[in-house]
């Protein structure tokens, strides 16, 4: 809550201030000295943002990349499950508006999936569930999936990470429905390309399941 | 102004005289970045998500005035923030477009990510929220506005100089930091061979990520290359700020910071949003005489020549 409030506050100062100085300028004897203020108190938030790891949205402290990789990397995925009980893998476009790397990650964050009880849990897996499945049977259909390309197509902004598409035509979509919903954590070993020993370990953290 | 209390360096670097058509240019970039970032998403569907997925960010939402369960109400507000943006890009009431924009993406930038990280940032809206506010402080709209006779030139001034400059600045924020918390969170051994390697090829042994599978692992497998962009990666981030003050530097870092993202992207499959806002450095006061000359209209010089 406390970073809640910092950031509000931090940001209608900003606005505030923006505007205290363009008046200022506007005025016959336009100060610089307010104007001055407000661009130290731009630069003070930025760089107490930068040096302080926190974030103050929209100010931003860039965390881009900057791990020093482990021996083994571990992966959280959802796979589908089908009628049939075998799993398969989603194509990253039938969970937009949703993002898959967030998607998997929300499942395991402070206050994400796992800390919601039973039921909730149920609720929002049911829900991602109808989700894909409704996006699955769009791609069977030979329909377009994915809502980011919409308005302006392959030109569309793409997202942080770049996936391949799963399902490149009807034929390479799962013929039968999702029923199921499967959040594995992958363990890899970043030893090169194309090597057995890269695959570490699977396990099973949760399934959630329409009907079996 | 206030010889007591602005230093004469302070003054000669935030007011000396700017071009309108460089501000102006800037506002166009960042109008069509949000523009570009909004209608590649869909992120008012996501405020139709059911209770449990909010459970988890409630602090947060009170701040950016999400009510979760409203989708209408949020494709509304995408709706104005579209016209909000187009009237900023078009140079049409400046002051209530850009301040609208930024506030509208204010509310909607957050939906994208909130849920999921808790931390909104890194979509490409970030910057165009901040640069708006600025903008819409600044007069950005005297030149390249529907408001504005065809012909119509401003003369340059130190109004036009400071908002530019404080915009780009928040932009540099993205490789100072970027290189300072690399350093912060994992010390000198980021930059080492083994780590670079292994973070190119982790992009590659993620499953399903694509659609670049062949130039990271071959640039990771070349002996010193992993080293050498560790350490050029951390010198070029931190030395980015030279861009704010030699156009030596801005000639040589811009388009060498494209190629990194253009790099990035298909070594490691990461794209990163905000590169169209590298644009906010081209000298469009410049690049308009030089256009109109070679068309053989008149024109007035570049209304400044910044170092």
């Amino acid at each position: 809550m406390r970073s809640a409030i910092a950031g509000a506050a931090v940001f209608i100062v900003f606005v505030i201030g923006a505007f205290v100085a363009a008046y200022s300028g506007r005025a016959g004897s336009p100060s610089r000295f307010r104007i001055s203020l407000f661009l130290v108190y731009c630069l003070a938030i930025s760089a107490a943002v930068g040096l302080t790891r926190r974030q103050l949205f929209p100010f931003h402290h860039w965390p881009l990349f900057e791990i020093l990789l482990p021996d083994t990397v571990y992966f959280g995925r959802l796979m589908a499950v089908d009628s049939a009980g075998a799993e398969h893998e989603i194509d990253y476009r039938a969970w937009q508006p949703l993002n898959v790397e967030d998607v998997a990650t929300w499942a395991h964050r402070q206050g994400g999936f796992f800390a919601l009880d039973s039921a909730a849990q149920v609720r929002a897996g049911l829900y991602l569930l109808r989700h894909v499945e409704a996006a699955r049977q769009r791609a069977v259909a030979g329909r377009t999936i994915g809502s980011n390309r919409r308005v302006l197509g392959p030109f569309a902004a793409p997202t942080f990470v770049l996936f391949r598409r799963v399902w490149t035509d009807p034929g390479s979509v799962p013929k039968a429905p999702f029923v199921g919903l499967r959040w594995v954590v992958e363990g890899w070993r970043p030893l090169g390309p194309g090597r057995s020993d890269n695959f570490v370990s699977r396990s099973v953290r949760h399934e959630v399941m329409l009907r079996r | 102004m206030n010889p007591g209390l602005s230093p004469t360096w302070w003054d000669r670097f935030w007011f000396a005289e700017g071009s309108p058509y460089d501000l102006a240019g800037a506002r166009i970039v960042v109008a069509l970045q949000a523009l570009w970032i909004l209608l590649s998403r869909d992120i008012p569907a996501v405020a139709d998500l059911p209770a449990g997925f909010w459970d988890g960010v409630r602090t947060q939402l009170w701040r950016f005035l999400i009510v979760p369960g409203h989708p209408r109400l949020e494709y509304g507000l995408q709706g104005l923030a579209i016209v909000a943006l187009v009237a900023a890009a078009l140079g049409v009431w400046t002051r209530v477009s850009c301040l609208s924009a930024a506030l509208l993406l204010y509310h909607l930038g957050p939906l994208e990510s909130i849920l999921w990280w808790g931390d909104p940032g890194e979509r490409g809206l970030e910057l165009p929220i901040l640069a708006l506010v600025v903008l819409a402080a600044a007069p950005c709209g005297d030149v390249w506005s529907l408001h504005r006779p065809r012909n119509h030139a401003a003369p340059a001034g130190w109004q036009y100089r400071w908002p530019l400059l404080l915009i780009q600045a928040f932009y540099i924020c993205i490789y100072v930091f970027g290189a300072y918390g690399k350093l912060y969170t994992s010390g000198l051994a980021w930059m080492g061979g083994g780590n670079i390697r292994e973070l190119i090829w982790s992009m590659g042994v993620w499953p399903s990520t694509g659609p670049f599978e062949r130039f990271g692992p071959f640039l990771a497998s070349l002996p010193g290359v992993p080293l050498a962009i560790g350490v050029f990666t951390i010198a070029f981030e931190f030395a980015f700020p030279l861009v704010l003050f030699s156009r030596t530097a801005r000639r040589i870092m811009i388009p060498a910071a494209f190629a990194f993202h253009l790099g990035i992207a298909v070594a490691m499959n990461l794209a990163f949003p905000n590169t169209p806002l590298l644009l906010l450095f081209v000298n469009w006061d410049w690049l308009r005489h030089r256009l109109r000359r070679r068309d053989g209209g008149a024109v007035a010089p570049p209304a400044t020549t910044t170092s």
